[in-house]
């Protein structure tokens, strides 16, 4: 547990065809728990796991309230849930308010992140519409975690990772295809 | 991450048995911190020390925290997939039974209750079931008996709304006043409201269909299977138990002898015939 890494990927408007081609860079037995957070449709619980594990050579799965976080397995934050890890290493859900009018928020699962598991926190942040991930992302860079986010120029929708510069100075300033070498360069 | 951290936490949960006896422990320790610094935002207490001094010095405060820690803000018909299948499958087979008996324990915000309640009244069978509903806190009761709602959710609720019950009017349920729109209290009339422990006891006498949806996630897991355990048990053979969709319980509950899976995607179990 003390080694392995946990990679936090928080997207929304315009971040789906990043995490498409994301999901497929991590390989069977990979060694780091991946953990997505992306805002979604409320209400629409069937297609969105299935559509992006179609080039996934990992299962790709929605958890359930406390089940353990394991590596071998890319976590989807599920539709309508606010996803958060415990000090147990296991993740915890609730039906709180929005936060950054988003359910899940990504500041949520970032900042929990950031507390349990600091400095093996890599938090990636992709094109979006709202300021929802830059707090957490600040809170893993305090924890001596690392900071990814997308370059505003190269995305669909800016203001995610531009409330990100806003609060603190990222690690790694990438494009899309920069972001998937990182990953694939991650041990 | 919660402003509260654990210590503060775990100081809180102290007080709070020392002066009532109940033990917080039972709740997930992040969600709980997120609730306490929610508590000590709305209540202007700034440090969980001061919370400590308000739960140690104003008893009426007891009543106020319990609301503040219990209430999830979700919206009405909350996964509509969920209510359909309610409509469809399980309150036609309930309500060929006499009166049957419907339990919402740990009732906060109501909405629920009122979804359910409108589903009743639309498929007629309003006079058919028997509701009860009961919550920790006094306040809870009294918001929902009020109408209260949260208006922020108007908008979920109503899309939710128009895909369980196409073509209805979902504000011939609600009432506009003083700026904000209201659940109409008629409908609440032949409920049965009523005040549980921290445990969800006592029970009513009878129960064949328990609504319990996405608050076991609050829950450690250990208290969790507690409640499963008392919930299983008070529920009459034929009955149904209904969680929250995201909610782990499948292998607990299936592994109880009598409890089968009823509807795996919609989290609905079933006690067997005896």
């Amino acid at each position: 547990m003390q080694n392995k890494k946990i990679i936090l990927i928080g997207g929304s408007a315009g971040s789906f065809r990043v995490v498409n081609r994301i999901i497929p860079v991590f390989p069977p037995y990979y060694e780091n728990y991946v953990v997505f957070c992306l805002h979604r449709l409320k209400n629409i619980r069937h297609g969105f796991v299935e559509a992006l594990s179609v080039n996934a050579l990992l299962p790709l799965k929605e958890p359930l309230d406390k089940e353990p976080v394991k590596t071998g397995i890319l976590y989807l934050a599920p539709a309508n849930y606010h996803i958060m890890t415990d000090h147990s290493f296991h993740f915890s859900l609730s039906v709180e308010e929005t936060v950054n009018h988003s359910r899940p928020s990504i500041d949520i699962l970032f900042e929990t992140a950031a507390e349990v598991y600091g400095d093996k926190c890599i938090g990636i942040i992709l094109s979006g519409a709202n300021s929802d991930g830059a707090k957490g992302m600040e809170k893993i860079k305090h924890a001596g975690g690392v900071t990814v986010i997308q370059d505003p120029e190269d995305c669909e929708m800016q203001a995610m990772p531009d409330a990100c510069l806003r609060l603190f100075n990222p690690d790694h300033i990438l494009n899309a295809d920069k972001i998937i070498n990182f990953i694939r360069n991650l041990t | 991450m919660p402003v509260t951290n654990i210590v503060e936490a775990k100081e809180v949960i102290r007080t709070f048995k020392l002066k009532y006896k109940y033990d917080l422990n039972i709740f997930s320790l992040t969600s709980l911190r997120y609730k306490i610094d929610k508590t000590i935002s709305l209540h202007y207490l700034r440090y969980a020390d001061v919370l400590c001094a308000r739960i140690n010095e104003d008893s009426e405060f007891r009543d106020e925290f319990l609301y503040d820690i219990s209430t999830p803000s979700t919206e009405m018909f909350r996964d509509p997939e969920f209510w359909k299948t309610l409509m469809k499958h399980i309150l036609p087979e309930l309500t060929g039974k006499n009166t049957p008996s419907v339990w919402l324990p740990g009732t906060t915000a109501g909405n629920d209750l009122y979804s359910l309640l409108i589903i009743l009244n639309s498929s007629g069978l309003y006079d058919k079931c028997l509701l009860h509903a009961s919550s920790c806190s006094q306040k809870s009761l009294e918001l929902i008996n009020s109408g209260w709602f949260d208006n922020r959710h108007l908008e979920q609720s109503l899309d939710n709304f128009h895909k369980v019950l196409p073509g209805e009017n979902f504000k011939k349920y609600l009432e506009f006043k003083n700026h904000s729109f209201y659940r109409l209290a008629e409908p609440l009339k032949d409920v049965r409201f009523s005040i549980h422990d921290m445990h969800f006891k006592p029970a009513p006498a009878r129960v064949n269909l328990i609504l319990f949806r996405n608050k076991l996630i609050y829950f450690t897991r250990e208290f969790q299977n507690r409640i499963l355990d008392f919930f299983t048990e008070v529920l009459e053979p034929g009955g149904f138990l209904i969680t929250g969709y995201q909610e782990n319980v499948d292998r607990y509950i299936s592994d109880k002898p009598g409890m089968t899976i009823y509807n795996k995607e919609e989290r609905i179990f079933r006690k067997v015939h005896s």
